[in-house]
C-alpha cells in the first residue's frame, strides 16, 4: 500500500501544492501574490524531477504498474506523457507570470486551477479503467472552462467559457452514455478486459460498438477533431494566450495518451479503421484550410491546433498493424514536439498582445523584428517547426507519424498529410513574412520578464533539442 | 575534414554576434567564407580522382531509434561543386556588399547558414541528412530574398519556398519509403541495393519532381525569373550558381544509380522536356525588358542543356554536364554580379533606360562583353566546350532532339547579344548616365577571378575533365549494367 502512495507522488506534489497555493494567498493576502508564481513554478518543477525518479526506482520501464485494484497502471508510454503534461504545465505558468502581471490579475486561484488541470491531466494519463478515466477528465474540463473564463471583465474571455462549457458537458454526457452501454455490454470497465468481455458476449456486440462510438466522439471532441471542433477557435481566441496554451496542448496530451491506452489495450477493432481515416483526413483539411483565411493570429493557431491533432491521429489509423510501442513514441514524440512549438507562439503572443489583447492581427506583427530581433526569430523558428521545416522537432515529428502510415501500408494517407503540411506551410510563413519583412508600425512593446525569457529558451531548445533525447 | 567545412560558417555566425558596423561585418564574413574557400581547395591534394569510390567519409550515428547517421564523403563531382560553392561566397559577400541597406548582421548570417547547408547537401551519403540539409537551405533563402529584396520581393520568396518545398515533400514521403523497405538511408547501401521496377519508376518520379523544380525545368521554372528579380545581388549569384546545380546534382547523384531501369525508362522524356527548357527559355529571354529576368531566363535555357547532358547516358555528356554546371555558375554568376553592380549606382533593370554606356565604364563593358560570350558559348571560352560537349554525346543518342537544341545556342546568341548591344552601344537615352561610376577595387577584384576561370575552362578543360571522367563512370555504372 505504501508503495502506492510512493509511486503517486508527482500527483501527491501537485495536488496538495495546489492547496498550498490557495493557503498563501489566503493568509498573506495581496503580499503572498508575489510568492505564489515562484511556489507554483516549485511545485512543478519538483513534480518532474519526482515523477523522474520514481520511475527509475520502481519499474524503469521493465513492467508495468498496476495501483489501487488496477485502476491506475505506470508505465514507459504514461512516463513520457506525464512528463510532457508537466512541461506544457511548467511552460504555461512561465508565460502566465507576465501576462497576469501586465493584466492586473495574478490570483491565488489561477495557480490553483492549472495546478488542479494538470492534477486531472495526470489522472487522465494514468487511467486504467473508463470511470477513473472519467473521473480525471472532468478535474481536467472543469479547471479549464473556469480558466478560459477567468478574465471575467471581458467578453470574449466570457463568450470562450461558455461556448467551452456547454458544448463540453454535452461531450461528457454523451461519453458517459457510451461508457454505460460498454458497461452493459462487457460486464466490465477495466480497458484490458474490455475485449475479453465483449468476446464473451457476442450478441451484444453492437451496443458494444454504440457505446465505442459515443466514448470516441466525447473523447475527439477534447482532442478537437472534426467533426467535433468548431468550439475550439473561439475558446482559444478568448481564453487569454497562456491559457489557450495549455488547453491546446495539455488536454491534448492526456486524453490522446488515454486514447492510445483505449485502443492498444481494448479494442482491436478491425473496421474501426474507416472511422479514424474519416477523422484524420478531415481534421487535417479543415484545420489547415481555414487556418489559410485567418487575419487574428490566436484564430489561426487554433486552427492550426485542429490540424495538429489530424496528423496525430494518421498514427492511430492502423493501430492493430503495427506495434504498439512505435505508435506510442510517434504520438508522444508529436505531442511533446507540438508542446512546445503551440505553447511558445501562444506564450510571445500572450506577451506581443499587451492589455486587453489588442494586437493579434497579423497587420498588428508588421515589421516588429526591428524592435525585438531575437523574440521575432525565436517565432518564426516555431513557426518553421509548427510548418513542419528540418532540424526542428515539428519535422521529425510528422516523420514518425507518416512513417507509422506507410509501414502499415497506407501510403496515401501519408501522401494526404504532406501535401496538408505544404499547405500549412503557407500560413505559417505568412507570419515569418508580416515579422520579418514588411515595414515597422508603430506598436508599444512591453518589457521582457526573466520569466519570459526563460520560457522562451525553454521552447526555442525543446524544439531544436527533443529529436536528439533518446527516450526510454 | 568534411564537416570542418559544414561547421566552420556555422561557427563563423558566433563569431559575427560580437561585431556591429557594416564594413566589420562584412569583412568578417567574407574572411570566414575565404578560409571555407581555402579548405576547399585543399582538399584538392586530399582526394583520389582516379578513384571512383567516396572519399574522406566521416560516419556517426545521430539518433538511437532510427538509421539516422551522419554520414559524409566526397568524390569528384561532389568535390567540385563544393569547391565551386566555396569559390562563389567569399565573392558573393564582396561583391553585394553595396546592395544591401539594412540588416547588416542577419544577412551575413542567413548566407553563411546557406553555405553550411549547401555545403552539407552535397556531401551528405545519408538520404535523410541530405533531405534535412535540402530543406534547411530553403530558410535562409527564404529570408535573403524576403527581407533584402527587390519591390515584389514577398510574392517572389513565398512563391520560391512553396515551389521548392512541394516538390521536395513527395521527396521526402519516397525517402521515408526507403527507409522502411531497406532498413537503411546509407546512400553506398542503397546503390547496391535491387529496388523492384514498380518501386523504380515512382521513387524516381518522386525523386526528379524535387530535382526538376529545383533545376528548373519547364514547366516548373516559374519560380526562378521570380526569384532571381527580386534577390539582392548576391542572393541571386547564389541561387543562380549554386542552388540551380543542386537540382543537377540531385538528378545525377540519386536518379541514376538508384534507379537505373527507370532512369533508362524515363530518359527520352526527360531529354524532350530538357530541348523544350533550353528552347522556351531562349524564346522567352528574348523578350525581357528587364535584364536580371533575361539573365534568369537564359539560366532555364542553360539548365536545359545540363539535364539533357545527363540523360543521355554517355561519360561524355555528363562530364559535359558537370563542366556546364561550373559553366553557367560562373558566366551567370558574372552577369548577375554586373547587372547588380550597375543597378546600385542606376535603380533601374530595365534595358530601355540603359544605351550607349560603353564609353563610359568601359571596363564595364569588356567584363559584360566576356562574361555574355562565355554565356552564348564563344569558342575559347568555356561555355563552349561545355555545350559542345553535351551536344556531341547527345547526336548519337537523340539526333532529333539535338538538332532543336542547337537551335537554342543561336538563339542565345541573338538574346544576349541584342541585351549587350541595347544596353552598352547605341545612342545615350539617360543624361544621368554622364555620371556613372566605372568599376573599380572591390568590383574588378570580384569579376577578375570570374574571368580568369572562364578562359582556363575554356582554353584548357583537360584536367577538369579528366578529374571528373571516374566519378561519371561511376554514377552511368548501373544503367549500363542493365544492358
Amino acid at each position: 500500500m505504501a508503495e502506492e502512495f510512493v509511486v503517486l507522488l508527482p500527483l501527491w506534489i501537485i495536488v496538495i501544492g495546489a492547496i498550498g497555493v490557495l493557503i498563501i494567498e489566503a493568509v498573506w493576502g495581496t503580499k503572498g501574490r508575489s510568492v505564489l508564481f515562484a511556489a507554483t513554478m516549485a511545485i512543478l518543477l519538483l513534480a518532474f524531477i519526482g515523477e523522474i525518479m520514481v520511475y527509475r526506482w520502481t519499474c524503469a520501464g521493465a513492467q508495468d504498474i498496476f495501483l489501487f485494484n488496477r485502476v491506475l497502471k505506470i508505465s514507459a508510454l504514461t512516463n513520457l506523457f506525464v512528463l510532457s503534461a508537466i512541461v506544457a504545465a511548467i511552460l504555461t505558468i512561465l508565460f502566465s507570470d507576465h501576462y497576469l502581471i501586465a493584466h492586473a490579475a495574478t490570483t491565488g486561484e489561477y495557480y490553483f486551477l492549472v495546478l488542479m488541470v494538470v492534477a486531472g491531466m495526470i489522472n487522465v494519463i494514468l487511467s486504467h479503467e473508463l470511470v477513473t478515466f472519467l473521473v480525471g477528465l472532468e478535474l481536467l474540463s472543469l479547471g479549464s472552462y473556469a480558466l478560459a473564463g477567468y478574465f471575467r471583465n471581458r467578453e470574449k474571455s466570457i463568450e470562450a467559457a461558455l461556448k467551452y462549457y456547454l458544448p463540453g458537458i454535452f461531450s461528457t454526457a454523451i461519453m458517459v452514455m457510451g461508457i454505460a452501454f460498454i458497461f452493459g455490454a462487457t460486464g466490465t470497465t477495466f480497458f484490458d478486459q474490455l475485449n475479453q468481455g465483449m468476446l464473451q458476449m457476442p450478441h451484444r456486440s453492437i451496443a458494444f460498438v454504440f457505446g465505442f462510438i459515443m466514448l470516441l466522439a466525447g473523447i475527439a471532441f477534447k482532442l478537437t477533431l472534426v467533426p467535433f471542433h468548431a468550439y475550439a477557435p473561439d475558446v482559444y481566441e478568448g481564453a487569454s494566450a497562456p491559457i489557450s496554451g495549455l488547453l491546446s496542448t495539455g488536454i491534448k496530451i492526456a486524453v490522446f495518451a488515454s486514447l492510445v491506452r483505449i485502443l492498444g489495450d481494448a479494442f482491436q477493432l478491425p473496421s474501426g479503421k474507416a472511422m479514424f481515416v474519416f477523422l484524420s483526413t478531415a481534421t487535417m483539411a479543415v484545420g489547415n484550410s481555414m487556418a489559410l483565411k485567418q487575419e487574428n493570429i490566436k484564430r489561426m493557431l487554433a486552427y492550426s491546433s485542429i490540424a495538429h491533432a489530424g496528423y496525430m491521429v494518421i498514427a492511430l489509423v492502423s493501430h492493430s498493424a503495427i506495434p504498439a510501442r512505435d505508435m506510442h513514441f510517434a504520438i508522444g514524440f508529436y505531442l511533446l514536439a507540438y508542446t512546445f512549438m503551440t505553447l511558445g507562439s501562444f506564450g510571445i503572443l500572450g506577451w506581443l498582445s499587451g492589455r486587453e489583447e489588442r494586437f493579434i492581427y497579423l497587420k498588428d506583427l508588421a515589421g516588429i523584428s526591428k524592435r525585438c530581433p531575437a523574440i521575432s526569430l525565436a517565432l518564426a523558428v516555431l513557426m518553421f517547426s509548427l510548418a513542419g521545416f528540418p532540424p526542428t522537432a515539428g519535422f521529425f515529428a510528422k516523420y514518425y507519424v507518416f512513417r507509422l502510415a506507410i509501414v502499415s501500408g497506407d501510403l496515401w494517407l501519408a501522401i494526404f498529410g504532406i501535401l496538408n503540411s505544404f499547405i500549412s506551410a503557407y500560413y505559417y510563413l505568412r507570419v515569418v513574412v508580416y515579422i520579418m519583412m514588411k515595414n515597422d508600425n508603430d506598436v508599444q512593446l512591453p518589457a521582457l520578464r526573466l520569466s519570459l525569457k526563460l520560457a522562451i529558451l525553454l521552447s526555442i531548445l525543446g524544439t531544436f533539442a527533443i529529436p536528439f533525447i533518446s527516450f526510454p | 575534414m568534411i564537416s570542418f567545412l559544414i561547421a566552420f560558417p556555422l561557427l563563423g555566425i558566433v563569431m559575427l554576434l560580437f561585431f556591429n558596423g557594416k564594413k566589420q561585418l562584412a569583412v568578417i564574413s567574407f574572411l570566414i567564407t575565404l578560409i571555407e574557400c581555402i579548405a576547399a581547395v585543399w582538399l584538392y591534394w586530399n582526394i583520389d580522382f582516379d578513384a571512383a569510390r567516396f572519399q574522406l567519409i566521416e560516419s556517426f550515428k545521430l539518433m538511437e531509434i532510427f538509421p539516422f547517421y551522419y554520414t559524409v564523403g566526397i568524390d569528384a563531382l561532389s568535390f567540385w561543386m563544393i569547391l565551386l560553392t566555396a569559390f562563389l561566397f567569399p565573392l558573393v559577400i564582396a561583391g553585394g556588399y553595396t546592395g544591401i541597406t539594412k540588416n547588416h548582421k542577419g544577412y551575413y548570417i542567413a548566407l553563411l547558414i546557406l553555405e553550411s547547408s549547401i555545403i552539407g547537401t552535397f556531401a551528405s551519403l545519408n538520404l535523410f541528412l541530405f533531405y534535412i540539409f535540402w530543406e534547411l537551405m530553403l530558410l535562409p533563402m527564404f529570408f535573403i530574398i524576403g527581407v533584402w529584396g527587390g519591390a515584389d520581393r514577398i510574392y517572389a520568396t513565398i512563391k520560391f519556398v512553396l515551389f521548392t518545398m512541394f516538390g521536395s515533400l513527395l521527396m521526402f514521403i519516397a525517402i521515408i519509403y526507403i527507409g522502411i523497405h531497406y532498413q537503411t538511408f546509407d546512400y553506398e547501401q542503397l546503390a547496391s541495393a535491387q529496388f523492384s521496377m514498380r518501386e523504380q519508376y515512382w521513387l524516381f518520379l518522386a525523386f526528379a519532381l524535387a530535382f526538376l523544380i529545383k533545376v528548373p525545368i519547364v514547366p516548373l521554372h516559374t519560380w526562378l525569373p521570380d526569384a532571381h528579380t527580386e534577390a539582392p545581388a548576391g542572393g541571386s549569384v547564389i541561387l543562380a550558381g549554386v542552388l540551380l546545380k543542386l537540382g543537377a546534382y540531385g538528378l545525377i547523384r540519386v536518379n541514376l544509380p538508384l534507379f537505373p531501369v527507370a532512369s533508362q525508362h524515363f530518359s527520352y522524356a526527360m531529354c524532350a522536356i530538357a530541348v523544350v527548357g533550353i528552347i522556351h527559355g531562349a524564346l522567352t529571354a528574348a523578350v525581357q525588358t528587364d535584364m536580371k529576368r533575361l539573365i534568369a531566363y537564359s539560366s532555364v535555357s542553360h539548365m536545359g542543356y545540363i539535364v539533357l547532358g545527363i540523360f543521355t547516358f554517355t561519360v561524355s555528356g555528363l562530364q559535359g554536364s558537370i563542366l556546364h554546371m561550373v559553366n553557367h555558375a560562373l558566366s551567370t554568376g558574372a552577369l548577375f554580379f554586373l547587372v547588380g553592380m550597375m543597378y546600385d549606382q542606376t535603380h533601374t533593370r530595365q534595358i530601355s533606360d540603359y544605351g550607349g554606356i560603353a564609353k563610359i565604364v568601359p571596363v564595364f563593358a569588356l567584363f559584360f562583353m566576356i562574361a555574355t560570350l562565355s554565356s552564348i558559348g564563344l569558342p575559347g571560352l568555356n561555355g563552349f566546350i561545355g555545350e559542345f560537349t553535351i551536344l556531341a554525346a547527345s547526336f548519337g543518342v537523340y539526333m532529333e532532339l539535338t538538332i532543336i537544341a542547337v537551335g537554342g545556342i543561336v538563339l542565345g546568341a541573338w538574346y544576349m547579344l541584342k541585351l549587350y548591344g541595347s544596353v552598352f552601344y547605341g545612342e545615350m537615352k539617360n543624361v544621368h548616365f554622364q555620371d556613372f561610376r566605372d568599376a573599380r577595387g572591390v568590383q574588378i577584384a570580384v569579376i577578375i577571378p570570374m574571368i580568369a576561370l572562364m578562359f582556363y575552362l575554356g582554353l584548357y578543360p583537360k584536367a577538369f575533365l579528366n578529374s571528373i571522367k571516374n566519378s561519371a563512370q561511376y554514377h552511368l555504372e548501373h544503367i549500363h549494367k542493365q544492358f
